[in-house]
């Protein structure tokens, strides 16, 4: 039951009405019931193992405050290993037996297991994590209704791919929950349909250049199919994340809930620095309290700083996905983070003036778009052809059609217009009727420049 | 509640925004004029759009509709020079990949007052029920063809006729929201806005030229045999491997049963086309055109089918179901299904020929 499909809407409405119909007390349970009967959509067999996990949390946490010392210790221990044991297990099981197999001289599927990947794990297992050491550290506490921690685990707008919800800030939401302003309705509604514009009408139509050509690089030859195909591929993944991650919220907005913005804006950024500031915020956040700074972030001088985003990018890179590619996409990343610290470059207070800030911004961009290759390229020789071809002559015409350019730049104006004039803000406060036209001429957009058959979103294989 | 009832407005007032939209866009003449000229709903624009200017000359008047095997092989010019001067004229609404689903609409359109023509004539694969399963009845092309005439009037009759519920739903999406249906159109000319304004403006100046002067296709067949005991096909060296392909896998297609669905689907379309002509002097006649260059060894019995069941109706001319199975040569045929120029000339004067005569008769009860 993809976001973008009609089934999704039909079930959404069923959800709104039953949520709201129900007496106030009911609606937990039905936002529950719904979670799991959503995630059974897809894949009923991984129920238990989603219900384990909850479980499991659900307990430590409980114990991390009412136990001290040891057996506090323990229970953090037992949570965090169950969590990465099942992911690792899942997600990475297949990659570091073919790695051991090719050691020992054996055919990279000799230790293979059939593993599917149950949905979401990536992003409800760290979500769990967050929770859990959150309560350990005190910040949080334990929650007492299993009811209530189930919702947080399993909460359908953001179960499959996020974004990655703090416990507090969900909490905060359903503890005091408020039924959504006039404001909310029309800001949620407003990201639905955006997201299903930059799902459907721009991330769909630049896979369909990016597909065929990562599909089979070498049958592709020349720089400008390279550098075209990479430029499609920059900005599916953009529109496909960040269309799901609009959807998502503007979801949340509808029940009465407040996720945090996943993206701001990434490919407006002046440095790598700024980039990860404004892409996929909540992983990045993420990545930055539970990993950056325990390992001792930038306080333990400039070498251990360096080692520390290293560590940082690669693991985020490895979170992604369990190929070699995707450690290399984060290596890059920790590269570029690392000589940008080294240049004093991409500092928060000093952003480029506005000469500059156009070159930056381009350059930028260059940069995030050739660690997009590591990312989409099926293999590793696969990154190196296509690496290769983007600094080749020109050969072959330009493979983005016209109207998809024209719609790649009417969407960098609106994201200009955004960054300066905060569009989603004004959205919430306007007259409904307008808010409908904008909304309207949206999905007329979708009706116009949708595929025959729904894509799944890129982020839900990871 | 009250909240719902809140989401529930924006909801219902953006998709009012959608289909008010779509409705600017694609309810009016506006895109309708730029419509690729090659695609199914640009092509069949504009055959309307030609015939529907003519000035018809002579007395009596007979529509011939059809697909490509009536586009290929049926020439009006060629049969006017024959039948005008016995006071008749004759005009082609053939469009290629339609089907009598869609040519209802077209006389809808061509004729509103239902006054222009004396007679229409209707073409059959075979007169009996030969089988293609719902095939025939749900071709989501039919859509694509017609498109720019099917109004909100429409939609109930046209999505019943599909009869796969899967089609229904993707036809009845369609004509709510127009657009769906014209994307590839509109994508095409985003893509080139300029060729296919230039396209449109050939279209438009030459139309009438580009469909009367057309001479069929000069490819030929000659020399082709079968060999009916062993199935074996012999071909003369100028044909293309496809169109060897092609006419083996018609034979192959060919298949010995009647069906009811095809039986149903006929009697609900041409019903329709009946029933457009109700209470008018309007006659419809059916005929068989030359469908292989080599009849085939077998045939499926008339006996019970559709057309058999018109016997009788005063409203109805059938034309002889063999009328024209000695153009079934090779010489004749362009590939598997359509005549070439030389089937065409002579299919045009035949089938005027006969059409005048079991008009002039009073109509052919026999098959």
């Amino acid at each position: 039951m993809l976001f973008s499909t009609p089934q999704f809407f039909l079930f959404f409405l069923v959800v709104l009405v039953l949520f709201y119909a129900a007496p106030r007390a009911w609606g937990r349970v039905i936002l529950l019931v719904a979670s799991y009967y959503f995630y059974a959509r897809w894949n009923w067999k991984f129920i238990p193992l989603l219900l384990s996990l909850t479980v499991i949390d659900y307990i430590a946490a409980i114990w991390i405050e009412e136990k001290t010392g040891a057996k506090r210790r323990f229970a953090i221990v037992v949570s965090i290993a169950a969590n990465l044991g099942f992911l690792g297990f899942f997600k990475y099981y297949n990659f570091a037996a073919s790695n051991f197999a090719s050691v020992l001289g054996l055919p990279p599927n000799h230790f293979f297991l059939a593993v599917v990947l149950p949905l979401g794990i990536s992003f409800h297992t760290f979500q769990s994590i967050s929770y859990v050491v959150d309560v350990y550290r005190g910040q949080q506490k334990a929650i007492r209704r299993p009811i209530d921690y189930a919702l947080f685990i399993s909460f359908f707008p953001q179960l499959v791919a996020g974004p990655i919800v703090r416990a507090r800030n969900f909490f905060a939401d359903l503890d005091n929950w408020q039924p959504p302003t006039q404001a909310d309705i029309q800001y949620g509604s407003y990201l639905i349909a955006m997201g299903l514009t930059k799902k459907i009408v721009l991330a769909d139509n630049f896979a369909a250049v990016a597909d065929p050509y990562f599909g089979s690089v070498t049958a592709h030859p020349g720089g400008t199919m390279a550098r075209g195909a990479v430029f499609a591929f920059t900005l599916q993944i953009f529109f496909d994340f960040s269309g799901y991650t609009d959807i998502a919220i503007g979801l949340a907005r509808l029940l009465g809930f407040h996720f945090p913005i996943n993206f701001r804006r990434p490919y407006l950024a002046t440095s790598i620095s700024d980039f990860w500031r404004r892409w996929h915020i909540s992983l990045s956040t993420w990545l930055r309290d539970y990993l950056y700074i325990p390992l001792g972030g930038s306080r333990r001088g400039s070498l251990l700083t360096y080692r520390n985003l290293m560590l940082t990018m690669l693991l985020g890179g490895l979170w992604h996905g369990a190929s070699w590619n995707f450690v290399i996409w984060g290596g890059y990343q920790g590269v570029l983070l690392s000589v940008e610290r080294l240049l004093g470059l991409g500092d928060r207070s000093r952003k480029p003036g506005i000469v500059l800030r156009v070159p930056a911004m381009l350059i930028t961009f260059a940069l995030v778009s050739i660690g997009w290759v590591f990312f989409r390229a099926p293999t590793l020789p696969d990154s190196l052809i296509v690496l290769r071809a983007l600094f080749a002559r020109n050969l072959g015409n330009w493979p983005v059609p016209a109207s998809m350019m024209c719609l790649a730049a009417a969407s960098l104006v609106i994201a200009v217009l955004e960054e300066r004039f905060g569009l989603g803000e004004r959205i919430s406060r306007a007259p409904m009727w307008s808010v409908a036209a904008v909304i309207g001429v949206l999905l007329f957009l979708v009706e116009l420049f949708g595929q025959d058959k729904s894509i799944p979103f890129i982020y839900f294989q990871f | 509640m009250r909240t719902l009832g809140r989401i529930l407005a924006l909801a219902g007032l953006s998709i009012a925004f959608v289909f008010s939209i779509d409705a600017l866009c694609f309810r009016t003449p506006f895109y309708s004029r730029i419509l690729a000229p090659d695609s199914a709903a640009g092509y069949f624009e504009n055959v309307l759009a030609v015939e529907r200017k003519r000035v018809l000359p002579g007395r009596h008047h007979v529509l011939v509709c059809g697909d490509s095997q009536i586009a290929e092989g049926f020439s009006a010019k060629l049969a006017n020079q024959f039948a005008l001067s016995k006071g008749w004229s004759f005009e082609s609404a053939a469009v290629s990949g339609s089907s009598v689903k869609v040519w209802y609409y077209m006389l809808r359109e061509v004729d509103p007052a239902k006054t222009r023509f004396d007679a229409i004539a209707i073409p059959f694969r075979d007169y009996a029920d030969e089988s293609q399963g719902d095939a025939a009845a749900n071709r989501e092309i039919n859509l694509n063809m017609l498109i720019t005439r099917l109004g909100l009037r429409d939609i109930p009759a046209f999505v019943r006729s599909f009869p796969d519920p899967a089609v229904r739903r993707q036809v009845l999406l369609g004509l709510l929201l127009k657009g769906i249906t014209y994307r590839r159109d509109l994508h095409d000319f985003l893509s080139s806005p300029n060729n296919r304004m230039t396209e449109v403006k050939f279209w438009r100046e030459h139309g009438t030229e580009l469909l009367d002067n057309y001479p069929g296709s000069d490819q030929t067949l000659a020399g082709m045999r079968v060999n009916w005991q062993t199935g074996e096909f012999y071909f003369p060296p100028q044909v293309p491997a496809a169109v060897k392909d092609a006419v083996v896998g018609r034979y192959a297609s060919y298949i010995l049963k009647a069906d009811t669905r095809e039986h149903d689907y006929r009697a609900a379309a041409v019903g329709r086309i009946l029933g457009l002509y109700r209470n008018t002097n309007v006659r419809i006649v059916f005929f068989k055109p030359p469908q292989r260059p080599l009849p085939p060894n077998v045939e499926v019995s008339e006996s019970g089918s559709y057309v058999a069941s018109q016997i009788g109706n005063p409203r109805v001319v059938i034309l002889p179901r063999h009328a024209f199975d000695d153009m079934q040569q090779p010489e004749m045929f362009a590939d598997g299904l359509h005549l070439n120029s030389k089937g065409r000339a002579e299919f045009s004067v035949r089938l005027a020929s006969e059409i005048i005569s079991a008009l002039s008769n009073g109509g052919k009860e026999s098959l």
